[in-house]
């Protein structure tokens, strides 16, 4: 799956499903905080 | 060739805040197509049901898709939005991540037993029908193993990494690609189709989606088309067939290095763990979270509400990969076989799932 979050050619990087996991566990994060309760979806 | 068509930017050595800035406008973009799509949705809904009419509600996926399709094959899409659509792919797994608040873990255990089931026939299935195929058209035999990849498992990403184990050539690997991306397209259109005029329940369609359509963007989106819990049902054995690349390709590298065409394979579970996507890991654990029931329901609102925008970037991004011009460019021979095995699997894999429906209910 390639695409520029992947494509890291030196240095710190994480992988593709690495970012998706730690943003999708981020929005949990918020979600359980209570900030997300008058988002109008 | 195909690397315009999947937006994969060259290589540079750029800050990462840069490169984070240079993703802002395409992530921008699709955001505008997946909102415009869903306010064509809404508004031709509210003009029917201010006139009485009966207009078949298209959905917003739908729309966003024709959008974005019609824009790359006329007027092109602008360098500067090329990085942040080709983000697509990241959108499309925290969508499928988030969708696992959906998933109790028993009905992932459940329905992914049941899906694994068929995974391991339909990757029986697809490979012996491509290899066959591949054969009788005589293409190349790396070829063949790079479309029978690609159908048996998971689509582009499936071809990429097998184009690296087993050392296939360049040209291989756009023809295959080219080739199971142009079926995905037509899978899209067809599969809504046929699964509406087969009377298929929400589940029966998605298990036959994700079996049967290739690369998870394009199968999340045949299920989006149907329904949403076939959508989700879609993603979660799709999920489950993306879960067999790693062994899937073992067997490929460890098959041509034995033929001295592949480098050969030193610690193989290392090989396996570097293989395997991830994400299915964060999905299961978003799932038992759930379970535990760390959300409440309100929440677990907001957490299907925001997996219903990133697949909604992701549905944008999808038009992009169909680049009709390029596609014609492609000689038939590949796209002969791919067709030819994708139409087969569909149809043992459409019978699984009617076995399967029968047999659990679904």
């Amino acid at each position: 799956m390639a695409t520029s979050l992947q494509e890291q050619p030196k240095g710190f990087h994480l992988s593709l499903d690495c970012w998706a996991v730690l943003t999708a566990l981020a929005l949990a994060l918020i979600v359980k905080s209570g900030l997300t309760h008058k988002v109008p979806w | 060739m195909v690397k315009g068509t999947l937006a994969i930017p060259e290589v540079e050595a750029v800050r990462p805040i840069d490169r984070l800035v240079s993703l802002i406008p395409g992530i921008l973009l699709l955001a505008a197509i997946g909102y415009l799509g869903k306010f064509i949705e809404q508004s031709i809904s509210a003009y029917a049901k201010a006139n009485h009419l009966h207009i078949p509600n298209i959905e917003y996926v739908l729309w966003a898709i024709l959008i974005v399709l019609a824009v790359s094959n006329t007027i092109g899409i602008p360098e500067v939005f090329r990085p942040g659509v080709a983000t697509y792919e990241f959108w499309l797994k925290a969508g499928i991540l988030l969708l696992g608040s959906r998933f109790l873990l028993g009905d992932v255990l459940k329905l992914g037993g049941l899906s694994l089931t068929l995974v391991l026939l339909e990757v029986a299935t697809a490979f012996s029908l491509m290899t066959l195929l591949g054969r009788w058209f005589k293409l190349k035999p790396k070829l063949t193993s790079l479309l029978a990849v690609g159908s048996a498992v998971c689509g582009v990403s499936a071809i990429i990494a097998t184009k690296g184990a087993i050392d296939a050539d360049d040209e291989d690997s756009s023809y295959a690609i080219a080739a199971i991306l142009a079926i995905a397209a037509i899978s899209l259109f067809t599969f809504p189709l046929i699964g509406h005029w087969l009377h298929l329940g929400d589940r029966a369609f998605g298990l036959w989606a994700g079996l049967a359509v290739d690369n998870t963007a394009e199968a999340t989106v045949a299920g989006a088309l149907y329904s949403e819990a076939a959508a989700k049902i879609a993603a979660l054995a799709k999920t489950t067939r993306n879960a067999m690349i790693g062994f899937v390709l073992l067997g490929y590298a460890l098959y041509w290095a034995s033929r001295g065409q592949a480098q050969a394979i030193g610690n193989k579970a290392a090989f396996l763990w570097q293989k395997f996507p991830k994400f299915v890991l964060g999905f299961l654990l978003i799932s038992i979270l759930a379970t535990a029931a760390v959300f409440n329901q309100q929440q677990l609102g907001s957490l299907a509400n925001l997996s219903r925008w990133a697949f909604l970037l992701t549905f944008a991004g999808v038009g992009l990969r169909t680049n009709i011009r390029e596609l014609k460019a492609q000689g038939l021979g590949p796209f002969a076989v791919g067709a030819a095995g994708e139409l087969s699997i569909a149809l043992v894999t459409l019978a699984m799932v009617l076995v399967a429906a029968k047999a659990f209910n679904l």
